[in-house]
């Protein structure tokens, strides 16, 4: 199988902050509707396709939303406010470029600092370039999102791109459905919302469809680079088999499971034990009385930055480790 | 009884996550009490004793531990490992860890000499990322019995102190579990109307995960919820609960009224000792997700008084935790023969 690029470039180009999924939403049903037996939004607005079967109910999750900033004020002098939607540190923005869904584009500043350590959200301000508040007063209200700009870039092995988090598991997911083979699972694709701002798609399409097993999508971080997060998973190390985080400890039926496929059918992997973060899955396994989960990650380094990094052959890795869950 | 089976219980591991591996343990002391074992999907134990009318009763201690999962094998036989659960790094140093990899092995968490601690390092509060677990072995060797997500559990055996009190690893939240074998061994003698589920719930030390399924599975009328609190000692503040004065009733928004008031009333009229606590808002136990169950759980929360939480000391008193289980029972027999609606009705 080869690497989609187009399919990744155009998923991670999708202007889709949390609460704000519609953009991907429609792009992904557009690419999977002909291959699925049923697709359906619930009500928080999670896209939710199945391909059906008579065995056992397995959710696969991941998260369309993006992290992103949202407008809290227009100043008088036409420069915007803002806070964060999701996990953002006001101590990386500076120099950030913002684009919002109608295309304008802005840059984030900061007031005079003393120290630039002490940054906080409230000495930022995004300029729009524009001399005219009129102008700014009339394109850009309050609660207004914008997210990263970034150029989609790749190489030989890698990709560097915004919101790879969690748009790679929207890849992954997209590839294995249109390479899904007959099997009696019953199988449900889930592309949740907000999971950004505390996993709540996850928590209603979870308890929609009530599945036998969970495992979701996402990316985690690695300790392949100088960032300093000192973890055993890097970039072409395979698909990431996730034991714990914050939000779930791994089922050890789910453990074994993903471990013996990846073994029996040649994908590489490795073990992951992230000590922050969580994921859909963490929502997910405490759904009614409860539901085994765990999760495929994709390694990724500078998670939440406006380029994140990952390795196209670990991609391939996960939707051939995805895949061989379905069939089993 | 009850100080066999603490003994025994603590001896043994249940790592949030990992409470699957010895609930043979759990069966041997419930079995005589209880009519039906059933887990829920996260790991929960529920063991059912039969009633005669349709009311739930759902009695929840957590059976799980914190604990240390390896995160990297290092040259030369060292383990790198993060925490399951809330662990102070301080409390680790100088301690024996059993590893539970393909085989259980031992290692030792060290530091370095003071010899070779400057001033300025020996300020510095330990974090769990400076720590390491070293067992002797190669590096070699021990990729082939220990993998990353192993966890591993302090080692440390059960010992009496003076009278009744006694200390061990895991007695947060164990006592609690040997208070539900004391109430079911006093309602197997007095009998009960109500179906009680004793529940030894999992991962209350990650996130009360285990208690959200359980509550969801059993559907209860009422439940009560059992976990330490803070017990005295000379670096306490002065208003915490002493050992040896019977359960600490919680007070506050997450426990409801009416059932708390009943509880204490029980206690008054049998001579039941009790002590209070005021809890404003989170408990911080399995009443955070029970009492959001479903359409929502009346709850009551009664703790043990311990010393040294989260540490492999923790300290109580036996007399507390037989005395919470008959004060529970008595409790139950009174909701048997009164209307519960009329009690929960505000």
């Amino acid at each position: 199988m080869e690497f989609n690029s187009k399919l990744m470039k155009d998923l991670s180009n999708c202007f889709s902050p949390s609460g704000r999924e519609k953009n991907v939403r429609e792009f992904i049903t557009n690419e999977i509707k002909d291959y699925v037996d049923e697709i359906k939004v619930d009500a928080l607005g999670n896209l939710i396709a199945r391909k059906k079967g008579t065995g056992k109910k397995i959710l696969f999750s991941a998260h369309m939303d993006q992290i992103g900033l949202i407008i809290t004020h227009v100043d008088e002098k036409g420069f915007l406010r803002f806070s964060n939607v999701g996990g953002i540190n006001a101590k990386e923005l500076l120099g950030f470029r913002v684009v919002f869904d109608n295309g304008y584009e802005g840059v984030i500043c900061s007031e005079k600092l003393e120290e630039k350590e002490k940054i906080t959200f409230n000495k930022l301000y995004i300029d729009v370039a524009s001399t005219s508040p009129d102008f700014v007063k009339t394109n850009f209200q309050i609660g207004d999102m914008c997210v990263f700009q970034s150029q989609y870039y790749e190489t030989e092995e890698c990709v560097i791109c915004k919101a790879a988090d969690d748009r790679i598991g929207c890849y992954i997911l997209i590839e294995a459905i249109k390479n899904y083979s007959e099997t009696e699972t019953d199988v449900y694709y889930v592309f949740s919302v907000q999971e950004e701002v505390g996993c709540r798609g996850a928590v209603t399409a979870g308890y929609g469809i009530n599945p036998d097993i969970c495992i979701a999508l996402d990316v985690t971080a690695t300790g392949d680079s100088l960032d300093g997060i000192k973890m055993d998973v890097k970039l072409d190390g395979g698909a990431a088999i996730k034991l714990m985080d914050k939000s779930l400890i791994t089922h050890p039926e789910i453990k074994d499971l993903l471990t013996n496929l990846a073994k029996e059918n040649n994908i590489k992997y490795q073990y992951e034990v992230l000590e922050f973060g969580g994921t859909d899955a963490g929502a997910i396994h405490t759904t009614m009385s409860g539901v085994p989960s765990g999760v495929i990650s994709i390694p990724t380094r500078n998670l939440h930055s406006c380029s994140e990094i990952f390795h196209k052959n670990d991609v391939l890795e996960c939707i051939k480790l995805v895949n061989a869950v379905t069939k089993q | 009884m009850i100080k066999d089976f603490l003994f025994e219980i603590c001896s043994n591991q249940f790592v949030s996550g990992f409470e699957y591996s010895n609930g043979h343990i759990l069966e041997k002391y419930f079995d005589a009490f209880t009519d039906s074992l059933e887990r829920d999907k996260i790991g929960s134990y529920i063991f059912k004793s039969n009633g005669t009318k349709d009311t739930k009763i759902m009695l929840a201690a957590h059976i799980d531990e914190i604990g240390l999962m390896i995160t990297s094998i290092l040259d030369g036989g060292f383990l790198k490992f993060t925490s399951v659960g809330g662990i102070n790094a301080a409390s680790l140093v100088a301690q024996d860890v059993t590893i539970f990899g393909k085989e259980n092995i031992f290692g030792v968490i060290g530091i370095k000499p003071p010899h070779l601690t400057s001033d300025e390092e020996r300020k510095k509060p330990i974090k769990i990322e400076d720590l390491f677990i070293d067992t002797g072995y190669s590096k070699e060797y021990l990729e082939k019995i220990v993998s990353i997500g192993d966890v591993a559990v302090i080692k440390r055996e059960p010992i009496s102190l003076c009278g009744s009190v006694m200390s061990a690893k895991a007695l947060d939240d164990r006592a609690c579990v040997a208070v539900m074998i004391e109430t079911a061994k006093e309602l197997k003698k007095i009998s009960h109307k109500s179906n009680i589920y004793y529940t030894a719930t999992a991962q209350e030390e990650t996130g009360c995960r285990g208690s959200k399924t359980a509550g969801y599975k059993i559907d209860p009328d009422i439940a009560i919820v059992l976990d330490v609190d803070f017990g005295m000692t000379p670096d306490m503040p002065p208003d915490t609960a002493s050992l040896g004065k019977g359960p600490i009733v919680a007070i506050g928004g997450r426990l409801n009224p009416k059932l708390t008031k009943k509880f204490i009333d029980v206690c008054k009229e049998y001579n039941y000792k009790i002590q209070y606590e005021a809890v404003p808002a989170a408990t911080g136990t399995d009443t955070e997700s029970l009492q959001i169950n479903r359409e929502g759980i009346p709850c009551i929360l009664l703790s043990i008084p311990l010393r040294y939480m989260h540490t492999s000391v923790e300290t109580i008193d036996i007399e507390d935790v037989k005395n919470t289980g008959k004060a529970i029972a008595r409790f139950i027999n009174e909701i048997d023969n009164s209307d519960l609606e009329e009690i929960l009705c505000f």
